[in-house]
């Protein structure tokens, strides 16, 4: 029993370990695109799925993760990638919410809507997993 | 038992370890918290349905009903199903209510103003007060824009730009007014008044001072009104976009406008039409590699009828017809350490209307940056413009009070301080050595606040 419970033990902080600043990426119903095509919707370099037009979501309480994980950038670049965008291709950076609630209630309620989350709701459709 | 609540106890810690973000803040914490009892409440319904599933299929069974149904210690009380519910309900309500607000208010403020300022003082070796030499402090260009989404696919870009030229007069520029329409995400299509999309710079930075790693943009690339050689600004239509391959993304650009007018020595976009001459047309085309992230290598190329009018300071005619062909590449590459940006314009110029013929010229510059540190960057930049006297094109530039149709080369060195990223303090030296400047040589010592918001 006793090695039953370290085994359970090490499988348990293994997995806690594989969870630390993990997250998601969820999207809209209405929203068809592959994991490979999500870094392209944040830097501004895809605005449309099919006919339906982006509307990407910054998580301010996982931001830091996400561009780390996902944009390979870090804050300065990212907000230096969107002011050159903006400048010169007229596009507007994405707004920001504050909580996976905020992301999670605008994406479910905004057609076209893609963020990121630290854990998806199972009612909303989830793009990648990082 | 009590290996029960060993487990227990370490189910708890690997979730408490699971879920760092808890600690993040306490409005985090707080819609966390919301969010776990929103989901034990679920999972109590969930049961209780079950339950009553149960129950239905096997009645009469009295001895079910004795069964503990809600395991979930935060549960409401398994007798008040319905208060659950209804306490979920508001706060979806809630929920939904502050979410919904906070979308209003958004869609609510209108279209948000985006701009630049820059102020600064520059220290010239030449002592006469002209524009090859004006010692002060100065307030440099204030420009707005905004950048209107009017619906999924249509958008606009708007610029005004308020600058002082080196006599002291406020010029207020439309700098840009384009309508765009977004095709598709390889194509989006632009019509008005665009910044020419020739070279890295003149679309990337133009009159983003905070943008631009140095205080001053090369003149090889100058404004028309302050020593352009070509076309800053055009008026007329604009495809751009990005197509992927398999060698990496290819970016292009092609556009076709009213031709340029040399106006007493200095160029004019021609914003309501052209009066003389014909069309320009323009394109760009660049590769940035896979193999190579951060760099990307381009053609460009730009052909127009220019005709020059007016007189000069003496009131000589400025008389002429010149069909101007540009031809040229760039390359620009950027890291986490390094920005490089190179142009080169060949210009292949062809006297329409006297007997020099065609003329080759050529200009160019390159500058490189590094970061120093985080907020420190330092650069230094060469530009050389080898231009024929004999092309009436750039002859026609004289006018008596400028010359910028004049060979010179210049070296440029400087450092800059992000104070943050918004703003940041710029400090250069330059030598220019100047056909058309009357003292040939010039130094001149810059420092620059730049700002955006």
């Amino acid at each position: 029993m006793q090695i039953h419970l370290k085994g359970a033990l090490a499988l348990i902080l293994t997995c806690s370990a594989a969870w630390v600043g993990a997250g998601e990426v969820i999207a809209n119903a209405n929203v068809n695109l592959t994991p490979e095509e999500v870094r392209d919707v944040f830097v501004g370099d895809k605005q449309l799925a099919g006919s339906v037009k982006l509307v990407p979501l910054d998580n301010a309480a996982a931001q830091a993760d996400f561009l780390a994980k996902v944009i390979k950038v870090d804050a300065a670049k990212y907000t230096a990638i969107w002011t050159k965008k903006g400048f010169r291709e007229g596009l507007t950076a994405p707004a920001v919410r504050g909580s996976d609630a905020e992301v999670i209630n605008a994406v479910k309620s905004t057609p076209g809507a893609i963020g990121y989350v630290t854990k998806a709701p199972a009612d909303v459709k989830v793009i990648q997993k990082y | 038992m009590p290996m029960n609540k060993i487990k227990l106890s370490v189910l708890s810690l690997s979730l408490v370890a699971a879920f760092p973000a808890l600690a993040d803040s306490s409005e985090a914490a707080r819609l966390k918290a919301l969010e776990q009892k929103l989901n034990q409440s679920l999972a109590v319904i969930e049961q209780l349905q079950k339950r009553i599933t149960d129950l239905e299929q096997v009645k009469p069974a009295p001895a079910v009903a004795a069964v503990p149904v809600a395991p979930a210690p935060a549960a409401a009380p398994a007798a008040a199903p319905a208060e659950v519910a209804a306490r979920i309900d508001s706060l979806e309500q809630t929920v939904s209510g502050l979410t919904s607000g906070a979308l209003r208010s958004q869609a609510d403020s209108g279209v948000p103003l985006h701009g630049f300022l820059d102020v600064g003082y520059a220290r010239s070796s030449r002592t006469v007060a002209d524009q090859y030499g004006r010692t002060g402090f100065r307030v440099g260009t204030f420009d707005l824009y905004l950048t209107p989404q009017l619906s999924d696919r249509v958008k606009a870009l708007l610029e005004i730009a308020y600058e002082y030229d080196y006599t002291g007069t406020l010029g207020v520029d439309m700098e840009r007014a384009q309508l765009g329409y977004t095709v598709n995400d390889n194509l989006t299509a632009w019509a008005g008044r665009f910044h020419t999309p020739y070279g890295y710079w003149n679309t990337a930075f133009h009159h983003g001072a905070q943008i631009q790693t140095s205080i001053t943009r090369p003149r090889v690339i100058a404004f028309e009104d302050g020593g352009g050689l070509l076309p800053a600004h055009t008026v007329g239509a604009w495809a751009t976009g990005k197509v992927a391959t398999g060698a990496g993304r290819l970016n292009y650009d092609f556009y076709a406008g009213n031709s340029q007018t040399l106006r007493s020595g200095v160029l004019d976009y021609n914003a309501v039409g052209k009066d003389t001459g014909g069309s320009n047309v323009g394109f760009n085309v660049g590769l940035s590699p896979q193999a190579v992230p951060g760099l990307t290598l381009g053609l460009h190329g730009l052909s127009e009828k220019v005709v020059s009018n007016g007189t000069n300071q003496a009131g000589a005619a400025l008389n002429g017809q010149i069909g101007v062909r540009m031809l040229g590449g760039y390359g620009f590459y950027e890291t986490d350490d390094w920005e490089v940006i190179g142009e080169y314009y060949r210009f292949s110029n062809k006297d329409l209307a006297g007997s020099a013929g065609t003329n080759s010229s050529w200009a160019g510059f390159v500058q490189a940056g590094y970061h120093l540190s985080d907020r420190w960057t330092g650069y230094a930049r060469y530009e050389k413009a080898s231009l024929s006297a004999n092309d009436p094109y750039f002859k026609l530039m004289n006018n008596g009070i400028t010359n910028y149709g004049a060979s010179y080369d210049q070296k440029t060195i400087g450092v800059r301080y992000d104070l943050d990223q918004r703003s940041a303090l710029k400090f250069q030296a330059e030598r220019i050595n100047d056909a058309g400047n009357p003292t040939r040589v010039n130094t001149w010592l810059r420092a620059q606040y730049a700002v955006r918001f």
